[in-house]
């Protein structure tokens, strides 16, 4: 729906604020609060923006896909668990863009994600420096 | 790009109805859940790692970057300058590309307009479609920002909004809310609060907030 026009926005407005059932008010947080309330929003939003910043995608064409994607989700759902849900469909897009463009098929996804489920894999793969040893060899950056 | 303007006591809301909850199994259901983040990321970037797409250096640098140097703290030094130096303010509110140039920030390709709020004026910053925002200047949106209702409410009643952010406004004050798009980007240019004449620049960059910059507050010393 393009909203090229004031009435437009507001009929907007008005259609998200009609599927709200309960409205909470603004927590405040004029000191500022975590930016992420979970770790695997930091590495969705770190890989979404480290893969931008090589090209693999302009900032707009994620921004549409974003757009599309919250306009097909439930107001309240995103109300109420707003960053679980909002990067969630961080992560549905970049896996979108990542299969669209042929760099990993999803099925591929299924799987690696099922052997991280399972404990198969763990995050020590991340560890900079190595696999076996965690706390050491940090920071050798290319 | 347009702007909503809203004049005094014009907030059009209806009250939901009390059986809006009811209504709500009605949706059409169009969320596909991911059922475990965790893994699906741990995945994500397993695989983008193992195809050399990317490393977990550049992963953990585009993090470190938003937890440590871009944030409000940029808009903040900004905001300090414009309230010393005039012409600073004339050029940020003109071509606030080149102004904010001026400073050594990561800057991105984000285009931010600077809106001022004056004694007549006040602005409100809001994106209805999702969750755009001044990055380069105030980091990342506080998760409000993002919600569906500050979204929703922000254009249709501000004042009420404004109101329960703390911030109530005299009534012949024009409430101007901006709606932010990937294109355009709205910060906000709080009033220098009285008091404050004898602090220095960066003392003045420490009294800005970042609710102040999105327009849900403003600045006072005590």
């Amino acid at each position: 729906m393009p909203l090229s026009t004031p009435t437009n926005i507001q009929k907007h407005a008005e259609e998200i604020l009609s599927k709200l059932s309960n409205l909470g008010g603004f927590p405040q947080t004029p000191g500022g609060s975590p930016l992420f309330s979970e770790p695997w929003q930091a590495s969705i939003f770190g890989m979404v923006v480290a893969l931008h910043e090589r090209n693999l995608f302009p900032w707009n064409d994620f921004q549409k896909l974003l757009i599309k994607r919250i306009e097909k989700t439930d107001p309240s759902h995103l109300q109420k668990e707003t960053d679980w849900v909002y990067y969630s469909l961080w992560i549905e897009i970049l896996e979108q863009i990542l299969s669209n463009q042929k760099h990993m098929e999803i099925s591929e996804l299924d799987k690696r994600a099922l052997e991280f489920a399972e404990g198969i894999r763990d995050a020590s793969e991340f560890v900079i420096g190595g696999h076996s040893h965690p706390h050491e060899g940090h920071s050798h950056p290319h | 790009m347009f702007c909503l303007l809203y004049n005094t006591d014009k907030d059009r809301f209806t009250p939901l109805p009390s059986d809006g909850g009811s209504t709500m199994s009605l949706e059409p259901q169009n969320d596909q859940e991911i059922q475990d983040p965790k893994s699906r990321v741990r995945a994500l970037q397993s695989l983008l790692v193992e195809k050399g797409l990317l490393s977990h250096e550049a992963i953990d640098a585009a993090i470190s970057a938003y937890e440590h140097d871009i944030g409000p703290q940029n808009g903040a030094k900004i905001v300090a300058r414009a309230w010393v130096d005039d012409d600073f303010k004339e050029r940020l509110l003109t071509d606030p590309v080149s102004a904010i140039g001026e400073f050594n920030f990561e800057m991105g390709s984000q285009h931010v307009q600077v809106v001022e709020n004056t004694d007549e004026v006040h602005n409100v910053v809001v994106c209805t479609l999702c969750s755009c925002y001044p990055w380069s200047v105030l980091g990342l949106p506080p998760t409000w920002y993002k919600s569906p209702e500050y979204r929703a409410r922000a254009v249709l009643e501000p004042r009420s909004v404004l109101r329960e952010f703390g911030l109530d406004l005299d009534d012949d004050i024009e409430v101007k809310v901006h709606d932010s798009s990937a294109d355009l980007r709205y910060m906000v240019l709080p009033q220098r609060p009285s008091g404050t004449e004898s602090l220095t620049e960066s003392e003045l960059a420490d009294i800005v907030t970042r609710d102040s910059m999105i327009g849900v507050s403003q600045i006072t010393v005590t």
